[in-house]
């Protein structure tokens, strides 16, 4: 090759290296140099937007992971145990304002779902305490996780539902605390002292299902980890990720002893009016049939029936 | 103007004239020519050729001896014009040239003999500092911020993501021209005497871009940088005697027990200052061995002919002004053009999950070019030979064999050492056999063949290392993965873009919202469409599980295994989809099912 051709061959390529970089800046500066229109996405905004796409699948993952014990599937809420947090006012930040915080909403959510509350905020509407989950905080969560975990909950901003979360409190006040000697010791080892206090019409009652029901016991194992596994944990040990905050602690359904204590009139009659003095609520609301393939199901943790 | 004037009153003048500096002197004097045509003429004339000097003087500056003329021509092809010849004074003034060689011997340039190899690694160390420094200005070595800072880059500065491609691809590209390198010496015997030192300073040079592109694979601080990393330094930690050497070693590289802020801080600093630090000076010694002191090896066909004509001709002078300098420089406008053409078109580098230290993905690698180490770790080959050796002989070395501490670390330290020890080996053996030194293929067929058989055997280590080989997960597990893997999977061969799986490929519009019994799916017509075509793939995977149980009696696979698709409306834009997989339960332990959920965002572009 002679010298010149060299050169000129050289020459080629260091002009041809400026297509792609000229693909790149149309890419990643199109509006700035008014190549591309405003109304079109430039390729970096599609990059940002699908790491933002991506920063959201893992909030929805840790969501599955962390949250829907307590706030639901959806989001919803779970009655007696922890609020909405799909709904319109907290997310367009109504909700902030109307408390008097002069933040933005996505650090409200950041700073409430790392630090948690000291206190049940409501403890007259949901008996369960927001725990710390930042590992700044002694939380499982790290950093970003939080931050993913805000960007799936600003997710919902566009199509929340209006939900008041929060009537003003009951003119009763807090929670009514159980007369003495009423209250069971927590963690009791029989079941006997409290079922005495059971009506008349509980007594007898018997499980509709056979114990080899499957498609009962799977209604329930839906139903249950869907209201219950926030307290008592998804194998039915107490252990569910509010029980931190709760005293006394969840039933432990796995403990063969106190179950057998335990009868189903009993089992029933607490489930559906709750139990006074702990943080379990009357649950008379999910219907006898629903309730009935929950006991199914957290009878199934013992094997006592 | 004044000169002319009398001696009367002009007298004042003349010696205020006399006291001006010469400069305003000058300017009279220049002013004063503009009067006449002939004057205006010779002061233009007298003006082109001070700019002239002085165009050639700073050229001659720049160029550390050549004129004008001498660079015109240079660059035109055309022989000197200046005698003596000025292009070698260049040589001895100026810094950069300085490094450089006067001429190559003509043989030692044809491209099937080195293929550039060298150069081409140089290359590529210049592009990953070049980048590397770009990258440096946006990346925070700090473990809350260092993913942030990866996906600002790709998202938000112009020219990021193409820099950081460039960056992975010059990494990548710099392994394989290294390795390449050190294959082509081998193979043409150029290690031989009395470049055997030169070989040396090549292999550090090799083990300091195994460390480059190794200490950068932490920093995007992904799950793919985390657990390759964590898996590497694990290999440290077993480092015999483990209670002393494994344990400090792991210590200083971790800066804990495990991979935190101060393990981040300590690959950065190896990254971007330490290492590179250490190959800029490597290099410069092994450049300095090549070029100055031995010059590039002749090809040996021609260096041992017997023909003197032929090896005189093999050393004919090519002068490195102009002929290799406009070669270079073409090949760096090529090399550049290509290496920036594959990144903005073609290669994306991956970014993976944020670091999770509580979730290990399913088949963790090491980087390619590590993967051999990792298949020396479960190679079906030695345990079995071992064994049989002792249950033949008596001598036991399996206990010896069978530790990490053996197969992680001293057989690749065992490896290097040998490879260090190349051209010593090499001497010895040829002393041993009486010979004398022969750099031809014929005269060292044994060496070819232990070269191309170190070849072989790496590839089939390196296959070994791969998640096909010998690994296997519990097989509803394996299904989750092939369909939805946590991860889009990095192939093990550099370069080619990872695989994000089926699921995601078929992408947030493709995933019909609905639950789906996989059974439903067997057998599709032809003209089905992609998504049941995808469901029909998994039917065809889970009914070989049920089959596989079915022949074992139960005791492998998944008995009557049935799977379900569902897909969600979870969200805006985002929908859940969940890979069921049931089954009878082979025993206690058993759940009997299997979930596999993925949240596909509709932007999030798996491709």
């Amino acid at each position: 090759m002679t010298t010149q051709l060299k050169i000129m061959v050289g020459l080629i390529f260091t002009l041809l290296t400026c297509v792609p970089l000229a693909a790149i800046a149309v890419n990643d500066l199109g509006h700035d140099f008014g190549i591309v229109s405003k109304t079109q996405r430039t390729a970096m905004q599609e990059r940002e937007a699908a790491l933002k796409g991506r920063e959201i699948e893992a909030g929805a993952d840790n969501y599955g992971q962390y949250c829907v014990g307590c706030h639901g599937k959806q989001g919803e809420g779970i009655p007696s145990v922890a609020p909405a947090i799909n709904r319109r006012d907290l997310l367009d930040g109504s909700y902030q304002k109307r408390i008097g915080w002069a933040g933005n909403v996505p650090d409200f959510l950041r700073n409430t779902i790392a630090a948690g509350r000291p206190a049940p905020s409501r403890p007259d509407l949901f008996t369960v305490r927001m725990p710390t989950w930042s590992n700044q905080y002694g939380g499982p969560m790290r950093a970003d996780q939080v931050d993913a975990l805000v960007a799936f909950l600003l997710n919902w901003s566009e199509d929340a539902p209006d939900i008041d979360a929060w009537p003003p409190a009951a003119a009763t006040g807090p929670r009514p605390t159980p007369a003495p000697g009423a209250a069971p010791a927590a963690g009791a080892a029989t079941a006997a002292q409290k079922c005495t206090a059971m009506p008349a019409q509980y007594a007898g009652k018997k499980l509709p299902y056979k114990s080899d029901d499957r498609t009962a016991m799977a209604q329930g194992k839906q139903k249950y980890d869907e209201v219950c596994a926030a307290c008592h944990g998804t194998r039915g040990r107490g252990d569910g990720t509010a029980a931190a905050s709760l005293n006394p602690k969840p039933r432990n359904f796995t403990d063969k002893q106190y179950m057998q204590t335990l009868p189903l009139d009993c089992h029933f009659w607490i489930t559906m009016e709750g139990s006074a003095g702990t943080g379990m609520a009357p649950w008379k609301s999910l219907g006898e049939d629903t309730l009935w393939k929950i006991i199914l199901y957290e009878r199934s943790f013992s094997g006592v029936y | 103007m004044f000169q002319g004037n009398g001696n009367g009153q002009g007298g004042l003048f003349a010696r205020l004239y006399e006291r001006l500096p010469v400069g305003a002197k000058e300017a009279f004097r220049i002013l004063g020519a503009f009067r006449t045509r002939e004057g205006r003429a010779n002061v233009s004339q007298e003006l082109r050729e001070k700019s002239w000097k002085w165009a050639d003087d700073t050229m001659r500056a720049v160029s550390a001896g050549m004129g004008i003329a001498d660079v015109r021509a240079l660059f035109r092809g055309d022989p000197p014009v200046e005698k003596p010849n000025p292009r070698y004074k260049v040589f001895t003034n100026a810094f950069f040239a300085h490094i450089r060689p006067r001429y190559y011997e003509k043989s030692s340039t044809k491209f099937t003999h080195t293929f550039g190899l060298g150069f081409l690694s140089a290359f590529t160390f210049i592009v990953e500092s070049i980048t590397g420094i770009i990258l440096m200005v946006f990346y925070i070595p700090e473990q809350d911020q260092a993913y942030q800072s990866m996906v600002k880059i790709i998202a938000e500065v112009p020219f990021g993501q193409l820099m950081r491609d460039i960056h992975r691809v010059g990494a990548e590209l710099m392994v394989i021209f290294v390795a390449a390198h050190m294959l082509r010496v081998y193979l043409t015997g150029s290690y031989k005497h009395p470049r055997q030192f030169t070989w040396v300073t090549g292999m550090i040079l090799l083990l300091l871009t195994l460390l480059l592109s190794y200490s950068g694979y932490l920093l995007p601080w992904d799950q793919l940088a985390y657990w390759a990393v964590t898996i590497g330094t694990s290999m440290a930690k077993s480092a015999p005697p483990k209670e002393i050497l494994g344990y400090i070693s792991n210590l200083l590289l971790r800066g804990g027990d495990t991979i935190g802020q101060n393990g981040l801080l300590r690959f950065y600093l190896l990254h971007v200052i330490l290492v590179p630090f250490i190959t800029v000076i490597l290099i410069s010694v092994h450049y300095y061995r090549v070029s100055r002191l031995h010059g590039i090896s002749l090809p040996a066909s021609e260096e041992e002919s017997p023909d003197p004509a032929v090896r005189k001709a093999a050393k004919e002078r090519l002068d490195y002004l102009p002929e290799i300098l406009t070669k270079e420089l073409m090949w760096i406008a090529i090399g550049v053009f290509a290496i920036t053409a594959f990144s903005a078109f073609t290669f994306h580098a991956p970014l993976e999950h944020h670091s999770d230290p509580y979730r290990t993905p399913l088949h963790t690698t090491a980087p390619w070019y590590f993967l051999w180490i990792q298949g020396m770790l479960k190679d079906p080959w030695v345990l079995p030979i071992l064994r049989g050796i002792r249950d033949f002989i008596g001598i036991d070395l399996v206990q010896f064999y069978d530790s990490p501490a053996v197969q992680g670390v001293i057989l690749p330290t065992v490896v290097f050492l040998v490879l260090f020890a190349v051209p010593y080996i090499d001497e010895w053996w040829e002393r041993f056999r009486g010979k004398t030194s022969s750099r031809q293929g014929k005269n060292r067929k044994l060496g070819l063949a232990m070269g191309w058989g170190a070849v072989i055997l790496a590839v089939i280590f390196s296959y070994f290392g791969t998640p096909y080989f010998g690994v296997s997960a519990p097989p509803a597990v394996e299904i989750g993965q092939e369909f939805i893997p946590e991860e889009c999977v990095l192939p093990p061969i550099p370069l080619l873009l990872d695989d994000c799986g089926e699921v995601r490929r078929m992408g947030f519009e493709g995933l019909p919202v609905g639950t789906y019994n996989l059974s439903l799916f067997g057998s599709l017509s032809s003209d089905a469409e992609e998504f049941q075509k995808m469901l029909g793939r998994m039917q065809t995977r889970v009914a070989k599980e049920a089959a596989h149980a079915k022949d074992t009696g139960n005791k492998a696979g998944l008995p009557a295994a049935e799977g379900f698709f569902i897909v969600e409306d979870w969200q805006k834009d985002l929908k859940k989809v969940t890979l069921r997989i049931t089954w009878t339960p082979k025993d206690e332990s058993d759940s009997g099912t299997y979930e596999k959920i993925l949240y596909l965002h509709k932007d999030s572009a798996y491709e």
